[in-house]
């Protein structure tokens, strides 16, 4: 466990912060990424919206942590993210960097292994881009004032349809808007401002998929995210920065899943962004901020070790049927048979928790971590820091469907709950509520 | 998220194979149904008791503060015996009016000489009984055979009776059916007292009986019934501790769970066995708790023991045309390993048994105090109608665990939260899961096989 907490906050202290955005929208003609099944051959013909890399970096005159959210379908191979890792703490100082995707499936291709170890150029200029934003982000810091707030909006379903017999049948579109069951409405907001009470970033923290463009789209977009960004910082006077926190979207879906062109799906995409868009704006604008009376950033760091679910012999007769013997061998590496889980969280001033979880974890674990953490604004950010698979939850992962009893899913049964439990621990940590030495006590 | 080709490819080679592999399953199914249906009715059990009361004048357990040796004996203590086989496997189930007892010669001597696969020694967890743990500055438990002597230890000899009486029990076997079925009783409350700070006051005791949570009112009941329906065994299964005595208390006593097992043998015609296992009672103490005995402590456990027992015989005499266990038995031993919290180079290691009945029945053991949190967890996340969780109950190739508090409560504090508790932080959380994990094993889930019901989906989409 690494640990980085300031015990006695410095007399005076006080929290500083800055928002920053760099385009690192990849040249045109590479392959967009997650919809492989329906189109495997999908380049990059044009830009419909800009692909960015969104930084905030906060400082408590102690310790600094740099928040970065990319409009990437997935986190970087784990030696790339090693090295963005590396860049902000040597150039920019911050020993804390939590790296976040939107998830958007109309974004280039990612995997985790590449044929000699070569990563493409457009990841490793994203890298220096981001790093370079980071370093430039962090030498504006200024004092910041803070608050948060809760809304609902409704723009997703639970993609895994319970059937009447228990067995599960994937509702991935679902226009009627039939109700579904879990789905989380919960949009958390978290409002930076600087010390005149104006917005420099304005947080949102949802879970559901940004599907709502299909294999027709050959535009780089950050889907719906992006449209709830445009809308909210337009409305905001085009001043703050507008982050998207994926949260636990692995069963969720919008409403207007996979749309295609001829159907408007640019509209339809807009209408999802702004339908949550407009909730964020309602909770923004009722958000009072206040310079945190003990600044502090209090951030714990942890793996946690895991098997892989399936048998390898059948991963590799299954693998054998469809790919060559050398792809095969590739594959099975990049697969592994054992995984060291990166979890880490920040606890801001006592009473913001951001936790980071690295793949798509059913909402259940969102709905399950909110409910017991032990403070009213905690995050769950997703597809942070790493990727490894689907989580699905014990029940799920026994009932089956995408995401739960199929290859989209690497480690064992109950790896989410494990990881939900630890990272609490750390959120009580960061606390200061769980030491290391039993209490002592008159009883 | 479908982030690389080699998914796609393997989807398509699924969706071509899907529909081989559906009739696959299907067999499989069948047979698994043919096998379930051969062994249904295999049930059968031997019962036994017998007196385990020790010579006065030696410690007693279950407070510190308690140094004096027993002075007399205020009623007799037992173990009592259930041995269950099956075709498929075989369980002795021991209760002890004891404090907690741990014993390998009882697990490996019943393995070996009676060939019972499957030994689940719980405890009522009575404070009136004696000592029979030695603690180490590492927290391992180790019995505790010095006394009277080393050579003639009560705890040697207890070992040996408990020996004789599963054997004694698997030499009288009779066909029985198994029915589960539950009853309410509020007999306790939740002792740690939450302040609106998140602090926790101990509520040692609670005369004016405020309210308090969380709670477990069910009691989980296993009634076995022989050929002729005459009940033959009933194992009584609540989360209270055995706490109605105090420290002051200085005769032997099986406190309120030896007053509701002697009642409801008597009114079930005495022919039955009753055994009390305690529950995840880590957190729960009986309304009139550590009640001295010049205070009325005695008459408080009779009272408190006559609540539960009433209510047990009533909820036996409703189910007697209740819905019985059909299916096979399966019974899984587990070893987990979790860090010690305090001491980072040491390890816990807890032995833990899986029990299903199926279809409807499953039992899921811990060596150790469990909060309650953990047994309303279990029955909810368990999709077996009926999923009990004894606690205090020793099945072998572990330790005692002591206290297990969840996440939330060692941050909160208090006795056996944030002190008093030695086994790594979640190690309560991660046993449910693994109890859930194993529940969806033994009822035909296979983790491991890749469901391709997602295949045929994706193509009607599309």
């Amino acid at each position: 466990m690494v640990l980085g907490v300031t015990a006695i906050p410095a007399r005076g202290a006080e929290l500083r912060g800055a928002a920053g955005l760099v385009d690192i929208t990849p040249p045109l003609g590479i392959q967009l990424g997650g919809y492989e099944e329906l189109r495997p051959d999908r380049p990059a013909k044009g830009i419909r919206d800009p692909l960015t890399a969104r930084i905030l970096v906060l400082n408590d005159g102690r310790h600094s942590t740099a928040y970065v959210v990319a409009d990437l379908i997935g986190t970087f191979p784990p030696a790339e993210m090693d090295q963005l890792r590396a860049g902000v703490k040597s150039e920019a100082g911050i020993e804390w960097s939590f790296f976040s995707v939107i998830h958007s499936h109309s974004a280039p291709a990612m995997h985790e292994e590449y044929p000699g170890g070569k990563f493409p150029d457009w990841e490793q200029e994203a890298i220096r881009k981001i790093v370079a934003g980071v370093v430039e982000t962090a030498r504006r810091l200024e004092p910041v004032r803070l608050g948060t707030g809760w809304g609902q909006a409704d723009i997703g379903h639970d993609r895994r349809f319970v059937q009447a017999d228990g067995s599960i049948r994937m509702l991935w579109r679902n226009s009627t808007r039939m109700v579904t069951y879990p789905a989380d409405t919960t949009v958390g907001v978290l409002r930076v401002d600087n010390a005149r009470g104006e917005p420099l970033a304005i947080l949102v923290n949802y879970a559901c998929h940004p599907v709502v463009f299909t294999a027709d789209n050959d535009l780089y977009s950050a889907d719906y995210p992006g449209a709830m960004r445009r809308y909210v910082e337009k409305n905001l006077g085009g001043s703050p920065i507008c982050f998207f926190l994926q949260g636990a979207a692995g069963n969720i879906n919008p409403y207007y899943d996979k749309s295609y062109l001829e159907e408007d799906a640019a509209e339809m995409m807009r209408l999802t962004g702004e339908r949550l868009g407009k909730e964020v704006l309602r909770v923004v604008r009722q958000i009072q901020t206040s310079a945190p009376s003990q600044p502090e950033i209090a951030c714990l760091a942890d793996t946690e070790h895991f098997k892989l679910r399936w048998d390898p012999q059948d991963v590799r007769k299954a693998l054998s049927a469809v790919l060559t013997p050398d792809h095969v061998e590739q594959s099975m590496r990049s697969l592994g048979t054992e995984f060291d889980v990166p979890i880490a969280s920040c606890v801001l001033n006592h009473e913001i928790a951001l936790s980071a979880f690295p793949g798509e974890f059913l909402v259940e674990f969102q709905q399950n971590f909110r409910s017991r953490s032990p403070l009213r604004d905690t995050f769950f950010l997703g597809y942070t820091n790493g990727y490894f698979g689907y989580f699905p939850t014990i029940r799920a992962a026994a009932t089956g469907g995408y995401g739960a009893a199929d290859f989209s899913v690497r480690l064992e049964p109950g790896a989410g709950e494990r990881l939900v439990d630890q990272v609490l621990i750390q959120i009580y940590r960061a606390l200061g509520k769980l030491n290391d030495q039993p209490e002592v006590t008159g009883d | 998220m479908q982030r690389r080709s080699k998914e796609a490819k393997l989807r398509d080679w699924k969706s071509s194979n899907f529909r081989r592999a559906r009739s696959a399953i299907l067999l499989a199914g069948i047979w698994l149904a043919s096998v379930a249906a051969g062994h249904a009715a295999g049930l059968r059990l031997g019962s036994a008791r017998v007196e385990i009361t020790p010579p006065t004048g030696f410690p007693l357990e279950g407070y510190e503060s308690r140094k004096q040796g027993s002075t007399s004996v205020h009623d007799p203590l037992y173990a009592r015996v259930v041995v269950v086989k099956s075709a498929e496997t075989s369980i002795a189930f021991v209760a002890c009016d004891l404090v907690g007892f741990v014993s390998d010669p009882v697990v490996k001597g019943t393995r070996e000489k009676f060939g019972i696969e499957h030994v689940l020694i719980s405890s009522s967890h009575t404070h009136g009984g004696p000592k029979t743990t030695i603690w180490d500055s590492y927290d391992v438990v180790s019995p505790d055979r010095s006394w009277p002597t080393p050579a003639n230890s009560w705890y040697r000899a207890t070992e040996e009776k408990i020996l004789q009486a599963i054997g004694d029990a698997s030499r009288q076997l009779e066909p029985v059916t198994l029915v589960p079925t539950l009853g309410f009783v509020y007999l306790g409350y939740n002792r740690r007292f939450v302040d609106d700070e998140g602090r926790v006051k101990m509520l040692w005791e609670s005369p004016e009986r405020r309210p308090t949570h969380p709670l477990d009112p069910r009691i989980g009941l296993l009634i076995f019934k022989g050929a002729r329906g005459q009940i033959r065994a009933v194992i009584v299964n609540y989360a209270c501790h055995a706490v109605v005595l105090g420290p002051d208390n200085l005769q032997i006593s099986a406190d309120y769970p030896g007053v509701m097992c002697d009642y409801v043998e008597k009114q079930l015609g005495g022919h039955a066995t009753c055994l009390f296992v305690q529950g995840a009672a880590g957190d729960i103490n009986p309304y009139d708790a550590t009640l001295p005995v010049d205070k009325g402590g005695f008459e408080a456990v009779q009272k408190t023991g006559l609540a539960i027992g009433k209510k047990v015989v009533e909820a036996v005499k409703k189910a007697s045309k209740g819905k019985s266990v059909k299916g096979t038995v399966q019974a899984r031993h587990d070893v987990l390993e979790f860090p010690h919290r305090w001491k980072r180079d040491r390890k816990v290691r807890v032995g833990m048994d899986t029990i299903l009945f199926a279809p409807n029945l499953a039992i899921v053991t811990i060596p150790g105090e469990l909060f309650v949190d953990f047994q309303l967890d279990l029955a909810a996340k368990s999709e077996v109608e009926y999923t009990f969780l004894f606690g205090y109950t020793y099945t072998g190739d572990g330790q005692w665990a002591d206290y297990l508090p969840t996440i939330e409560a060692a941050a909160q504090g208090g006795y056996g939260g944030g002190y008093n508790t030695f086994i790594g932080l979640g190690a309560g959380e991660a046993i449910v899961d693994h109890a859930i994990i194993n529940l969806y094993q033994m009822t035909g889930h296979d983790f491991r096989k890749m469901l391709d019901v997602l295949v045929e989906e994706v193509e009607k989409s599309h």
